[in-house]
């Protein structure tokens, strides 16, 4: 069933998507009025970099919206990816490891690295935390991958089941480094929890871009077979599609730009789980315009979210995963409530 | 040009699934599978499908192994209708048969086509517009056979997709229990679609629990129990009472359908 017809939605988000963006680089302490920041990109583009203006929107303001928009649709499309090769629409990436894995492996760093040299080194304008996250995040995931996979092929079960393990295991060695973490660690472990995009730069904006385009290229090739994975994996099979072959590449692919997103902006929760389902209510699950949608729909929530972060308590701010997991949670809420009462998921 | 099994044998943990089955389904001919619960039907099926590797023995299409075949190759000549679908997302009807045409390259208005005169065939096309989600399961079941027969469609105006050398016929279609849960009407249609493919060059093979349908409608008929095969032939020569009292273990009356002529089995 579908509400929308699917070009009209994508439209419609195409149109929403400058329009956020532009809100949200108005937005913040400093306020820069529509004329005053036209006039400002203008010159941005024209190599200009001296003014107030200029030093806000080119080097703070623009990385940060532009990251929140590929973050966002990574998160989403990455949402999008595990629904459809769980062949569950509840299911989204914390479930094979990765934010678990990538937490631990941060709050690693903080403990082990505070108050060394180390701390302050960057490359590609990552912190070494952020580092941390994307090893840890990547490696819990290879690891749940090779739990389930046998001569006989990969079993999605089974990654679930071992998901959770591996969550487990990173959650125990998590509240073990806390443990032995001092305040001030602790309150970047928590910090750092809770996804926020106030460490945006351009190293960080083209590493995110990578992951981003990386996604919508195989997605793209990929639509087609995840549309017949939701048959069932040996339909998949007897419609000529290479399902182990399918499967690795979209585990390895999530993995990666999760992991990606974990490094440069923490864990932002609810955006993989939320968009695409509303995504596929409004438009059906075909996978073609699902991709897509939930794509500029993930980009759009996460700039709007952080506008509101940055927006509310001002001149302080709130991470952004804290606003997403407000909206977040409440519509999960009302989806489980909706499928009990028609019947089970 | 025929799906041949030759050997196989399968076993699952410690209990053996199949034992030195050997068949043959030709194409243009009707192979119905019959036999007690957990003879092995669905396995045979699922092994001659090449979803499931046997631990011996092997599988053919044609000439070639069929894990040999290249999949998009494959899916164009053999579908397989399994007895249960899992699909849990909201697909319109047009959209799950649509899913048929996965390893097609036709382009979308000829992939439209064979949609609706798929639904069409299986009676369906009133609920084209539908979600998938809401059906019956009678419904869902006769969508699903839709998908199937869209995945091996071939009729004039796909000359052009056809390799040299390949006949416009030579297709084969596997079916689990595909009436188990269709009203009088349907298991009636399934029974004209079934012939009407055979006689295209289609080799059909399915398991079917109703021994006077498959009377009906099969040229061949493999009798299983004991994960191997019991009995196989025409109709007439398999359905006897000495075997289905040696296969199922009830004891029958056999009689002549009085406007067929083929065997009606009254137990």
């Amino acid at each position: 069933m579908r509400l929308i017809a699917p070009t009209t939605l994508l439209l419609a988000l195409g149109f929403f998507l400058p329009l956020i963006a532009f809100l949200g680089l108005m937005l913040g302490p400093v306020h820069i009025s529509p004329a005053q920041l036209l006039a400002t990109l203008g010159s941005l583009l024209q190599g200009g970099e001296g003014a107030r203006d200029e030093l806000i929107i080119g080097s703070i303001r623009l990385p940060r919206v532009i990251l929140g928009g590929l973050v966002g649709a990574a998160l989403a499309v990455c949402g999008t990816a595990m629904q459809g090769l769980f062949r569950n629409p509840l299911a989204d990436p914390s479930l094979i490891g990765v934010s678990s894995g990538a937490s631990a492996g941060a709050s690693l760093v903080i403990v082990l690295g505070a108050g060394s040299l180390l701390q302050s080194t960057q490359w590609a304008g990552l912190s070494l935390v952020a580092l941390g996250a994307f090893v840890g995040g990547f490696f819990a995931v290879l690891l749940v991958y090779r739990l389930a996979t046998s001569s006989s092929g990969t079993s999605v079960a089974t990654m679930l089941l071992a998901g959770i393990a591996i969550s487990a295991l990173a959650g125990a060695l998590n509240s073990l480094f806390s443990y032995v973490a001092d305040d001030e660690m602790l309150r970047r472990i928590s910090l750092w929890q809770m996804g926020s995009l106030d460490a945006a730069n351009w190293p960080r904006v083209w590493l995110a871009a990578l992951a981003c385009a990386l996604l919508l290229l195989i997605m793209r090739r990929d639509a087609a077979a995840l549309n017949a994975f939701l048959l069932g994996e040996s339909e998949a099979w007897h419609l000529g599609i290479n399902v182990e072959a399918v499967k690795r590449r979209l585990i390895l692919l999530t993995a990666f730009a999760i992991g990606v997103c974990v490094a440069v902006s923490g864990t932002i929760a609810f955006v993989g789980l939320v968009v695409p389902h509303i995504v596929r209510l409004l438009i059906g699950p075909d996978h073609r315009y699902l991709v897509p949608g939930a794509a500029i729909a993930g980009a759009i929530l996460l700039i709007a979210a952080d506008g509101v972060a940055r927006f509310v308590i001002a001149p302080a701010e709130l991470p952004a995963g804290i606003l997403t997991a407000l909206l977040g949670a409440p519509f999960f809420f009302a989806l489980l409530l909706r499928s009990r009462t028609m019947g089970g998921p | 040009m025929a799906l041949a099994a030759q050997q196989l044998q399968l076993h699952i943990d410690e209990v053996t699934l199949l034992r030195d089955v050997s068949l043959s389904v030709p194409a243009g001919e009707v192979t119905a599978i019959l036999g007690p619960n957990g003879a092995g039907k669905t396995s045979l099926l699922r092994v001659m499908s090449g979803a499931l590797k046997p631990d011996r023995g092997t599988v053919h299409m044609g000439e070639q192994p069929l894990a040999e075949w290249d999949s998009r190759a494959r899916a164009t000549t053999l579908a397989m209708l399994p007895q249960h679908s899992t699909l849990n997302f909201p697909f319109t009807v047009e959209e799950v048969v649509m899913l048929g045409r996965t390893p097609h390259r036709t382009g979308a208005s000829r992939d439209r086509e064979v949609v609706r005169r798929a639904l069409d065939s299986v009676d369906l096309l009133n609920l084209a517009r539908r979600s998938y989600m809401h059906l019956s399961g009678g419904e869902k079941q006769r969508v699903q056979l839709a998908r199937v027969l869209t995945q091996i469609w071939r009729d004039d105006a796909d000359s052009g997709e056809r390799d040299a050398g390949q006949s416009r016929g030579e297709r084969f279609l596997l079916l689990d229990e595909p009436t188990a849960s269709f009203d009088l009407a349907h298991q009636a249609m399934t029974n004209v679609i079934v012939r009407r493919l055979a006689q295209e060059g289609v080799g059909v093979l399915m398991v079917l629990h109703d021994l006077n349908l498959a009377a009906r409608c099969a040229d061949q008929i493999v009798l299983m129990a004991d994960a191997t095969i019991q009995a196989s032939g025409d109709p007439a020569s398999v359905l006897t009472p000495d075997t289905i009292r040696r296969v199922f273990g009830v004891d029958v009356i056999l009689a002549t359908h009085p406007a067929t002529g083929a065997p009606l089995v009254v137990a």
